[in-house]
């Protein structure tokens, strides 16, 4: 499961019709997810989200439509046990890893959601978050 | 016979060689053609980085004092095959370690030792008068063996099939983590640069060829295990001395709820003694195929959905049924040139010479299945009739086919017969408890199902991993073809 840590900004969303929005959003992709934790903090409301692995990048990219803040547990290569297969590559949603031009491994922390479908199916256990 | 291995050898004594990696061939053919090539040059390398499971090393510890004959021996917690002289074992990489199974295996052993870790050896033994020792506990290191001899039984597919999973679950095989309807697809191998692609007629790679293993010395030995040479997938069984290997080219693998394994480095240099073989050795990805085979049928004969070749797997994606499914590899492309270049220094440096294979591999075995003494069952043999209820109807309808038929699972259906869902006995007791009475707010939507062609134990196997007592079987159309229980397989 991965795991999303998602923050409603305290200014842009005020009444619970903008919540009630966004819940139906989230039941509109037909993702079963379980709420962990629900708090108020002064950036806002504060909610983690249990939701299955490989819907993480759907859900992540349909809440950040939606103005909500996702802290992305990016992973870390650990060069030294990678050894460039690039397994990780074809289970990887949004092309966070791909090949350079020498078939090395190459990671854009940018682009990465956190969905760490890539952790366990590191066959060097290389990937770490 | 343009050139023979004499001649190469010369070459290579007086550091003249001319040497390419199979990758640097496919473009010197293109620009010079195979008969130039074929004179001037002398050497193709190739090269191939992948988890090989038919892998593993004989070792041969010393003798204790007083003397132990192993009955089971453990390396770093990893059991290792015993059924040879007293002091010798066979640790394979598909083994995995009793206390840290999926995460540490065989494979890692052989990763320890040659990187010249310590290693622990447990061993204990039933005694004998020559051997009375019951117990050895001690830590050893790749120096204080008299021999590591990697030997591996099966190595460097000729080629392999590309997996895809078209299931509506995740399945975990030996290919990796396959995601469901077509999410993903791995494949293996190096293409271009694979070893026996190069030499698909096995003209300079038979017993007895000096390969580079793991980074040392090795030799083919004979075909490998499973050698298919009739389809195009061809083995080798190789051995070399584990002592001069590199930890860089052997490294212990672990794949996700399947096992472990090791990678494992192993590159051929085929000598160009014909212009035929310069031909073979310019072979592109796009000229090798391979078939596209669905694992989430698990059969001895999968689905092949299409067939591909390793230029469009190369590429990142395939496409399946009109869409475009991300692919890569379980191997390394990276390490498969590394090799296919080491290689081919060591032959420009004049530290590695060729040699002709003392008998040829066969170009002509099949590839057997397994003979099996008792029949294979199928669902349709050990079905029943569903109790089937429509899912418009009434939970007191449903209490009283249970009762009636004395079934625990009833199968909810429209009125085309389609499978909508299923409601247990449980269910129904739930309901009345908690005063619900319509029969979709206790209906189970997401239903596990066989059909009548699968076999039994793969049918008790769904029933086991999602601890559930009954599947419905239902056919291509998903219509409801009957119900398999828990208790008919008893």
């Amino acid at each position: 499961m991965g795991i999303l840590d998602l923050t409603f900004p305290r200014n842009e969303f005020k009444g619970l019709d903008d919540y009630e929005k966004i819940i139906n959003h989230i039941l509109k992709l037909d993702v079963p997810f379980t709420i962990l934790k629900f708090n108020l903090n002064e950036s806002g409301i504060a909610v983690k989200l249990d939701v299955p692995t490989e819907k993480v990048s759907q859900v992540t990219q349909t809440l950040e439509k939606a103005g909500i803040k996702i802290k992305r547990q990016v992973i870390e290569i650990d060069e030294e046990l990678c050894i460039d297969c690039g397994q990780c590559i074809a289970l990887c949603n949004t092309g966070a890893l791909c090949f350079d031009e020498d078939s090395k491994l190459k990671f854009c922390e940018d682009k990465c959601v956190g969905c760490h479908l890539c952790v366990d199916a590191c066959p060097r256990q290389a990937i770490k978050y | 016979m343009i050139k023979t291995y004499e001649e190469i050898n010369e070459k290579i004594k007086k550091g003249n060689s001319i040497v390419l990696t199979a990758e640097e061939m496919i473009e010197y053919v293109e620009e010079n053609g195979t008969k130039v090539a074929a004179e001037e040059i002398d050497v193709v390398t190739t090269g191939t980085f992948g988890p090989m499971c038919s892998s593993g090393a004989f070792l041969n510890f010393g003798h204790s004092d007083p003397p132990i004959k192993f009955d089971h021996l453990w390396l770093n917690d990893v059991h290792a095959y015993h059924g040879n002289a007293a002091v010798d074992g066979y640790i394979g990489v598909t083994r995995m370690a009793d206390k840290r199974p999926y995460e540490y295996g065989g494979g890692h052993v052989i990763e320890d030792l040659v990187s010249g870790k310590e290693v622990r050896l447990r061993g204990i033994s039933d005694t004998t008068d020559c051997y009375p020792l019951d117990e050895v506990d001690t830590n050893i290191k790749i120096d204080d063996l008299n021999q590591a001899i990697l030997c591996n039984p099966r190595n460097a597919y000729q080629k392999y099939s590309c997996a895809v999973n078209s299931t509506d679950k995740t399945i975990y095989t030996y290919m990796g983590k396959l995601l469901p309807n077509f999410g993903n697809a791995h494949y293996s191998g190096s293409g271009c640069l694979n070893p026996l692609t190069n030499d698909p007629d096995y003209e300079t790679i038979g017993i007895g060829t000096r390969i580079f293993l793991g980074g040392g010395i090795g030799y083919v030995i004979g075909e490998g295990t499973q050698h298919n040479p009739t389809e195009g997938y061809g083995t080798l069984f190789v051995k070399g001395d584990l002592k001069q290997m590199k930890q860089k080219y052997l490294k212990g693998a672990k794949f996700e709820k399947y096992g472990v394994s090791m990678f494992c480095g192993v590159g051929i240099p085929i000598p160009i003694l014909n212009e035929k073989l310069a031909k073979k050795t310019a072979v592109k990805d796009e000229d090798i195929s391979t078939s596209v085979v669905d694992y989430g049928i698990p059969r001895r004969e999968r689905p092949k959905i299409r067939e591909t070749n390793y230029k469009e797997l190369k590429s990142g994606f395939i496409e399946i049924n009109g869409k475009n499914v991300k692919c890569s590899s379980m191997s390394s492309l990276f390490y498969a040139r590394e090799i296919a270049e080491e290689l081919k220094n060591w032959i420009q440096k004049g530290e590695f010479y060729l040699n002709p294979p003392a008998e040829k591999l066969s170009l002509r075995k099949i590839f057997k299945p397994m003979k099996q003494t008792s029949k294979l069952r199928f669902v349709k043999d050990l079905k029943r009739k569903a109790t089937i209820c429509y899912e418009d109807c009434d939970i007191k309808d449903v209490a009283e086919k249970i009762i009636e038929q004395n079934m625990n699972h009833i199968i909810i259906t429209d009125h085309n017969n389609k499978l909508k869902g299923i409601v247990t006995s449980f269910d129904i007791t739930k309901a009345i408890g908690k005063d619900k009475s319509k029969l979709r707010q206790i209906i189970t939507k997401k239903v596990i199902t066989t059909s009548d062609n699968e076999p039994i134990k793969i049918a008790a196997r769904k029933m086991k991993l999602n601890d559930i007592s009954a599947l419905p079987v239902v056919d291509d159309n998903n219509r409801v073809r009957g119900i398999i229980t828990s208790e008919d397989l008893m």
